[in-house]
């Protein structure tokens, strides 16, 4: 069984070093990193990944419009939202457009290896 | 509202949960109309139905120091600067959230963070009336400045 594909939306290197280490250690294959809405969008089309995981604060798109345009083509698109915020307002906002997961940051690696595994098996 | 008090304990959960070490708060004063970085400055702004800014400034060595402690391989400036303002973004974000669960009418924002490397670059904030957090670490000191207009 070939590894699941991991795409990482952050403008953090630190965030993309963080998961990425995880996700390897985990046996997914990381097959692209964007750091903002606008590559998240574009690179989506091109890598299919199996999981996203989407920041949502970023320049140029943010990760709620990125993902809203990326579930209106491809419905089942698994997208892991990671925010430093987290309040209600946010998290019915992104649960409005089919956003189900959501992961507060500061995060450990092995926080988001949960998330991601649960989100495959949905 | 005791803001100063929801960016404390948010810049705490943040530097712990971020770089696994204790922050200590130095002390807490009115912060002047402007600031001579010590070298790496991150400011998000805060739109909303009040709106302000949280600026964070440290020297860039202990920019670099923060991100080498995440991962020995972030330790280039560019992994440096960009680690303080993913900091800066979590501990606004943290505080952010609280306001904006504890206070139903306000629903605050955060703008992306803008990035000034230098020392000495001098910040101007007009029209804002800002507390400046001053934060001890073993990686140096740590500085946050939060201002909202007419608050």
């Amino acid at each position: 069984m070939s590894n699941k594909k991991l795409m990482i939306v952050d403008d953090s290197p630190a965030i993309h070093l963080i998961i990425e280490k995880a996700a390897k250690a985990n046996g997914y294959d990381v097959c692209a990193h964007a750091k903002n809405g606008d590559e998240a969008v574009k690179k989506f089309e091109l890598v299919m990944p199996d999981v996203v995981t989407m920041d949502i604060t970023m320049p140029i798109k943010d990760g709620l419009t990125a993902s809203k345009e990326i579930l209106a083509k491809y419905p089942d698109a698994k997208i892991l939202m990671l925010s430093a915020m987290g309040d209600e307002k946010l998290i019915d906002e992104a649960k409005s457009i089919g956003i189900s997961r959501f992961v507060r940051k500061p995060f450990k690696g092995e926080d988001i290896i949960k998330e991601i595994n649960d989100i495959i098996m949905e | 509202m005791d803001f100063s008090s929801i960016f404390n304990n948010s810049i705490k959960e943040a530097f712990e949960g971020m770089f696994d070490e204790t922050i200590t708060l130095e002390r807490e004063t009115s912060a002047p109309g402007w600031i001579s970085s010590k070298g790496v400055a991150v400011i998000i702004g805060i739109t909303g139905e009040k709106k302000g800014r949280v600026l964070l400034d440290m020297p860039l060595d202990t920019a670099l120091k923060l991100s080498a402690r995440i991962d020995p391989g972030l330790n280039d400036e560019d992994s440096a600067l960009f680690t303080a303002a993913e900091f800066c973004n979590i501990a606004a974000g943290g505080a952010i959230t609280e306001i904006n669960n504890k206070y139903e009418k306000i629903a605050l924002r955060l703008a992306t963070p803008s990035i000034f490397a230098g020392t000495n670059s001098k910040i101007f904030s007009p029209n804002l009336k800002a507390v400046l957090l001053s934060y001890n670490t073993r990686f140096g000191k740590i500085d946050f400045h939060i201002g909202f207009e007419g608050a």
